[in-house]
């Protein structure tokens, strides 16, 4: 039973381990503290795993543990945006950048940006950038479609003032 | 002039694959990070315990070997009985938490759920143990009150005690709470 349950904890840390990386550097300041949110939420899955009824899809229910998880993390150390000020600089690409480094930048300046949105913006924009449709939105955060749908429009007018002010 | 990310009414798709570029798996080593500096920072709370328990020790001696009244006797005989009790559960309850029986990431996990565990245990214990002792220190100061008057050394004694495990308890409340989510050995 508990081989199991490792079994598919390994495959489902296999298959979202990105995604959940991703989120965890957005939801945190620092490399250390996104290590520790990441295993966390590992940590949730693994509890939460047993309970999976299938009664949403596999991606919802991860997302759903993760942002949980996440959303507690964050009160829980009672931290507050900052505008984005981690503990690293932003690289900034020279000219003769190749398109590895660039495409570096531009992911890290768009989680800069992400992370400055509102928190009740922040986390559907978070799930539609890893590529859930507006009703797995809905059915993660607990919202309506159309509240979704409201979330996602502001934000991205949001995130169009954030990036066009950047030089 | 912005040559990098702008967004427009179809820019999701674009802004996703920007989002969705390589950014790095969990894999042990993250979760190894984590245990070593944990293991760290319980090397130092054992330090620190170990300097304060010797210095009550050696206070203790040299109280008893002076002690020569009820008073002083009972203040005495209260801290060592205290300080066996702590000890013992402290070391019992650290048993099994100091390393990783290996070098997966499970082994990793499982020792974070257990060190959880025993925090969360260690919270309660105070709590409990509190629960028991203050009272029982109320009843004695008040007894002493009546006996040996109100600014005795075992009536100072037992308020001091039920000040520091009143503070001592809401920190463990804290702690509690604090651990109380975390992932926790089955």
């Amino acid at each position: 039973m508990k081989n199991t349950r490792d079994a598919e904890w390994t495959r489902v840390m296999a298959e979202y381990g990105p995604a959940l990386s991703r989120l965890a550097r957005t939801y945190t300041h620092t490399a250390a503290d996104a290590d520790d949110l990441l295993q966390e939420v590992a940590f949730a899955l693994w509890k939460a795993l047993p309970g999976y009824r299938r009664e949403c899809s596999e991606r919802t229910f991860v997302y759903r543990v993760a942002h949980n998880r996440a959303s507690t993390w964050r009160r829980s150390q009672g931290r507050h945006k900052n505008n984005g000020a981690i503990d690293e600089q932003l690289p900034d690409p020279a000219p003769w950048a190749d398109a590895d480094v660039i495409g570096r930048y531009r992911a890290e300046r768009l989680r800069r940006a992400v992370r400055q949105l509102p928190a009740s913006l922040e986390q559907v924009v978070v799930l539609r950038l890893e590529g859930l449709r507006d009703a797995e939105i809905a059915e993660v955060t607990g919202l309506s479609d159309a509240n979704v749908a409201v979330r996602l429009t502001r934000a991205r007018a949001a995130l169009r003032g954030i990036l066009g002010e950047d030089p | 002039m912005n040559t990098f990310t702008t967004v427009a009414e179809d820019d999701w798709e674009h802004l996703t694959d920007e989002w969705q570029s390589p950014s790095g798996t969990p894999d042990v080593q993250a979760l190894a990070r984590r245990v070593r500096r944990r293991t760290q920072w319980m090397r130092v709370l054992v330090f620190l315990e170990v300097v304060f328990t010797t210095a009550a020790v050696i206070a203790l001696g040299f109280a008893a070997r002076t002690a020569n009244s009820w008073d002083a006797w009972l203040v005495v005989g209260g801290l060592t009985v205290f300080t066996v009790v702590m000890g013992v559960f402290t070391i019992r309850n650290r048993r099994g938490t100091w390393r990783a029986a290996g070098n997966t990431l499970k082994d990793y996990r499982a020792l974070e759920a257990l060190r959880n565990q025993r925090v969360v245990r260690a919270a309660l214990f105070v709590q409990r143990l509190a629960a028991v002792t203050i009272p029982l220190l109320g009843v004695l100061a008040w007894y002493r009150t009546r006996t040996s008057g109100p600014w005795s050394i075992s009536v100072l004694s037992c308020l001091a005690a039920i000040v520091y495990l009143l503070v001592w308890t809401a920190g463990a409340r804290v702690v509690q709470r604090r651990y109380r989510n975390a992932p926790q050995s089955d």
